[in-house]
């Protein structure tokens, strides 16, 4: 318990948020540790986006509290070394060049000017970086976004959909920065989205809403609603079960060239046969797949929260 | 602190408009004097030799004070620059960098004070521009100190600084881009008008922004709901209504969710 306290990096407590009548977030508790990845899911309107912008200051909650290093956003020492944040990927003045905007922003965190060109360089946009942003596409936008958000080099990332407009190398970019951020840097990364395949690969652990309240947190292995169960057929069956048990997952025995594999999704099984030089047959999910339990799940959450 | 305020500078000169606002309110300086000298009215019967209306003290001291002429450009700019902030949502990297958002509006006052006073400047060197060798033509010596027109060309610029900071008061308490600029040019140009009209609310017209501004410069018509403030008391009234403005909506911003 005391090394799961000093891993959190940010705390949510209890958070609830009213909008007149209508109860956006309920009671809402999740911790996000360092050195990993945590996935924040939930269908469009599950309260997603408001809970991060409590946790990041910029809207006050009804009740309940979210902690970053121990300290509310407001109190926090030095905001731009701490948290980084990708909202959405519209806050730039459109007359303004992307260097401009981040040495603006350099200068309100005490950052040297450098670090703008570090950062353009960084996400790709040192080509346009005299360029207005006005002429940008939303994926540019998106990597100037983040390229904000890392200007103090924070302990802590927060990026809300960050997935939306970027192109599938885009996509495949940013899941091996951010898996860099927390493996090789030690951060704490929370990742909002509504598609779950866009965070599956990269996700460490997924906290999931629906309505506003807390369906699951934990592992995406243990998501309720039956573990996806993986058929797979090989002339090597003794080869494949070593490599897969050896990966925690539960192997049935052979019957003739099948074996039945729970504990590891699909991808991950495939990859094992694959790394172990197993020849595959057939590869196939039977019960239910990831997202069709992330779909049940977070299903009859379209609506708005009754009135209290 | 020094980090906002160079922030705050920074969000100012890599955008245009400091820049075409400075451009109207020059303008409407010179305009303003090169009016003035083109009408003044004659001392004395056509065809007769008189004086230049413009050896007497009180004309030259009315024409320098043009310096604050486009005192609304300076307004709309302290308006543009809080208020942009909600409109493209820079709010949101502003207020993450800086939570604590009484400090960003202090220095977004700062730099909007500085930004005023350029524009003073400015304007004050156009009006000179134009009315020295203008005069000269016409055989009148400027009394510049002796006048007091140095001092009304300060108090001029000083005017543009404290419309500046008006601007960002305002844009702290209406955060709706257009709302605001609408809202204080109708204050500006109507509602305070009928404070001059209206018997009840007479008493009350030397205390608006605007014919305080006036007093400050000295260009107020005096006398209307009491004797004409002091440009020190009308300078006071001004610089305050930009405050209360800003500390009040600061408060409002407080408690209000950022956009």
């Amino acid at each position: 318990m005391s090394t799961a306290a000093t891993a959190a990096q940010v705390v949510v407590s209890g958070l609830t948020k009213d909008f007149g009548a209508l109860r956006a977030v309920d009671h809402l508790s999740f911790t996000v540790d360092r050195g990993s990845v945590t996935g924040f899911l939930g269908p469009n309107g599950a309260g997603k986006t408001t809970t991060l912008r409590m946790i990041l200051g910029l809207a006050a909650p009804t009740s309940g509290v979210g902690t970053i290093s121990g300290s509310r956003y407001v109190d926090l020492a030095d905001p731009a070394r701490t948290v980084g944040a990708v909202l959405e990927a519209t806050s730039f003045l459109p007359g303004r060049t992307a260097r401009n905007h981040l040495r603006v922003f350099c200068a309100a965190a005490g950052v040297d000017e450098r670090r703008a060109d570090e950062l353009l360089e960084l996400v790709g946009l040192s080509g346009v970086a005299r360029d207005p942003v006005q002429g940008f596409s939303l994926g540019m936008r998106q990597r100037l976004s983040l390229a904000t958000a890392l200007i103090g080099d924070p302990r802590v990332l927060i990026l809300d959909e960050p997935a939306n407009g970027l192109d599938p190398q885009g996509m495949a970019w940013l899941r091996q920065l951010l898996r860099h951020m927390a493996d090789g840097e030690g951060r704490a990364v929370l990742v909002s989205s509504h598609v779950l395949s866009e965070v599956e690969q990269i996700v460490d652990r997924v906290v999931i809403l629906a309505r506003g309240r807390l369906i699951y947190h934990g592992t995406l292995r243990d998501l309720p609603g039956g573990r996806e169960t993986v058929v797979l057929r090989t002339p090597a069956p003794e080869a494949a079960s070593a490599a897969l048990a050896a990966l925690g997952a539960e192997v049935s025995d052979s019957v003739d060239t099948s074996l039945t594999v729970t504990g590891l999704p699909i991808s991950a099984v495939g990859h094992a046969c694959w790394q172990a030089g197993v020849e595959v047959h057939e590869l196939r999910v039977v019960g239910a797949s990831l997202e069709q339990r992330f779909l049940a799940l977070t299903a009859d959450s379209g609506r708005p929260a009754p009135p209290r | 602190m020094r980090n906002l305020l160079r922030s705050e500078w920074l969000k100012v000169i890599t955008t245009k408009l400091w820049w075409g606002l400075m451009l109207a309110a020059v303008a409407v300086a010179a305009l303003a004097v090169i009016s003035q000298i083109a009408n003044a009215p004659s001392l004395g019967p056509p065809g007769t030799v008189v004086p230049d209306p413009f050896i007497q003290a009180s004309n030259q001291r009315s024409l320098v004070a043009a310096g604050a002429a486009g005192g609304v450009f300076a307004l709309v700019f302290g308006i543009i620059m809080m208020t942009t902030e909600f409109r493209h949502l820079t709010s949101r990297p502003t207020f993450l960098i800086q939570p604590r958002r009484g400090r960003v509006i202090a220095a977004k006052l700062v730099v909007a004070a500085a930004m005023g006073a350029a524009y003073g400047v400015a304007s004050a060197v156009v009006v000179v521009a134009v009315m020295a060798p203008w005069l000269g033509t016409k055989g009148v010596s400027i009394g510049w100190v002796s006048n007091g027109l140095l001092a009304t060309l300060a108090r001029a610029a000083v005017a543009m600084a404290i419309y500046a900071v008006v601007g960002v008061g305002v844009g702290v308490l209406v955060r709706n881009q257009l709302a605001a600029v609408i809202g204080a040019l109708a204050f500006l140009y109507v509602i305070e008008d009928l404070f001059a009209v209206i018997p009840l609310l007479r008493g009350w017209f030397r205390l608006l922004p605007g014919p305080a501004a006036g007093a400050l410069v000295g260009s107020t018509s005096p006398g209307i709901g009491g004797p004409a403030l002091t440009p020190l008391q009308g300078g006071l009234i001004f610089l305050g209504w930009g405050l209360a403005l800003a500390l009040g909506g600061g408060m409002l911003t407080m408690r209000h969710d950022i956009p």
